[in-house]
């Protein structure tokens, strides 16, 4: 039984897996713009992450500049799609957003930063499109 | 027991002695594969709730077996001594009874737990990894942890029930029943992430409530049988806290044969003690295990008949014969 609905959704359910609760890729395609949130001028490495998302979403991108906090508390709310900034490798926010991989590390281990895309947490399919999209810049400024 | 430096053991049928390793081996296997699932599941544990609760349920499976060998490895290597006259057999109930804690407790700070990420309606996120050149969602290799911990428990539970039945041991099918239940975890834990993957936040806490209220309730039931063998309760059946049929036969066949007198059974791990009260032994040359009610391969369970005459009576205080 379990193993036929397995195969049933491993079969089908591919692109239509992971769902978002609150909808939030479905609502960005249909508003047509993203909105993300930042404190200060964003390194190219975002930049591109941004262009990569407009071209898979088809929305366009609206900057918002603000402090962290108030920022991300407008995206825990839904207000905001991405909040872009760098945190620190033990960063308390980990806890309330969920953070992509890093795009940008700058310094060394305790000095170490890491930029790093937060989005709102449990909107596994917008995330798991960020996430997708992150790891593609951080193989390609690798490989280059 | 003619050899007062015998181990425990040492007094029990050789078949059974056979059958005690057996279910030895098998606990060393037990271990080996909940090892494997701990890691296979800690590899994508994530941040579901659901997953970990299910990963310190598999943690946790590791207790049972481990206090098994502790109790059967004593059962067969300590000697009765001055310090411990009456040897190590009481060891599996005091394994079990610190098993049916932990499982206990660790059930109720659980259930605790996801309840509370309900209420706040705490959303979890499942990310993605990058694995053979595929972004892959983390779920699916969830799913699959959760399948490939499915097997092995069920394999191992079956084969330990017969094993705890011929060893009176419920320590071991305490551990039989958790591993027989560990696949409704599996179901409960994958049923949680596919319902996560749809879009339904509150799935996951759900099936982690499921999974832990089960931990909770395995645990009850194993204080309950638990501390009626630690308090001298009169023996319990190996699956429930009711006493137990073989029990039930040797109280009615003592009471018969003694009608006038009281007969107070205990057990000491897998063994049954009697006391008949208000009673002298028979002066005939005494078979305590004669005594046994039920199939003749089964009366090593009755290791002691003692006499406790009438306080007026004139002879010594207690008698004993076995």
């Amino acid at each position: 039984m379990i193993l036929l609905a397995l195969i049933a959704l491993g079969l089908g359910g591919c692109d239509y897996f992971p769902r978002d609760p609150e909808h939030s890729l479905d609502d960005i395609r249909s508003r047509g713009i993203l909105r993300i949130g930042a404190q200060q001028d964003l390194p190219p490495e975002a930049t591109q992450l941004i262009e990569r998302i407009e071209r898979s979403t088809g929305a366009k991108a609206k900057l918002s500049e603000g402090a962290l906090e108030p920022l991300l508390q407008k995206l825990d709310k839904g207000e905001i799609d991405l909040v872009i900034a760098p945190f620190t490798k033990k960063t308390p926010w980990a806890a309330t957003s969920t953070l992509s991989p890093p795009i940008r590390i700058e310094g060394h281990e305790k000095n170490r930063i890491e930029w790093r895309v937060a989005m709102r947490s449990g909107e596994n399919r917008w995330i798991f499109l960020v996430e997708t999209k992150a790891r593609q810049i951080v193989r390609e400024s690798d490989a280059t | 027991m003619s050899d007062p430096a015998a181990t425990h053991v040492d007094s029990l049928p050789p078949a059974l002695r056979e059958t005690l390793k057996r279910a030895e081996r098998l606990e060393c296997w037990n271990i080996f594969w909940t090892v494997t699932i701990i890691v296979v599941m800690g590899l994508v544990l994530g941040q579901s709730q659901t997953m970990k609760t299910a990963w310190i349920e598999d943690t946790l499976g590791l207790v049972p077996p481990i206090a098994f060998l502790i109790a059967a490895r004593m059962e067969r290597k300590g000697a009765r001594s001055r310090k411990f006259p009456f040897g190590f057999e009481r060891v599996n109930g005091l394994g079990f009874f610190l098993a049916a804690v932990a499982l206990a407790a660790t059930g109720a700070l659980l259930l605790w737990d996801s309840a509370l990420t309900l209420i706040k309606a705490e959303h979890a996120t499942v990310g993605s990894v990058h694995l053979f050149g595929r972004d892959i969602w983390l779920g699916w290799l969830m799913i699959g942890a959760q399948v490939y911990a499915m097997i092995p428990p069920m394999i191992i539970g079956r084969k330990e029930l017969p094993l705890a039945e011929e060893l009176a041991d419920k320590l071991l099918h305490t551990d039989a029943l958790m591993n027989k239940a560990n696949w409704m975890t599996g179901a409960a834990g994958i049923a949680g992430i596919i319902g996560l993957g749809l879009g339904w936040w509150w799935a996951d806490s759900l099936a982690a409530a499921a999974i832990s209220f089960d931990i909770l309730h395995d645990g009850l039931k194993a204080i309950r049988s638990s501390t009626a063998e630690l308090v001298d309760g009169t023996p319990r059946a190996l699956a429930s806290a009711e006493i137990a049929e073989e029990a039930e036969a040797l109280e009615a066949a003592l009471k018969q044969r003694y009608p006038d007198a009281t007969i107070r059974l205990r057990e000491t791990g897998r063994l049954i003690r009697a006391e008949v009260h208000g009673c002298l032994p028979p002066d005939e040359p005494f078979d305590a295990q004669g005594h046994w009610p039920g199939k003749a391969e089964r009366n090593w369970r009755l290791a002691q008949v003692s006499f406790v005459p009438p306080a007026d009576a004139v002879s010594n205080d207690s008698t004993e014969a076995e």
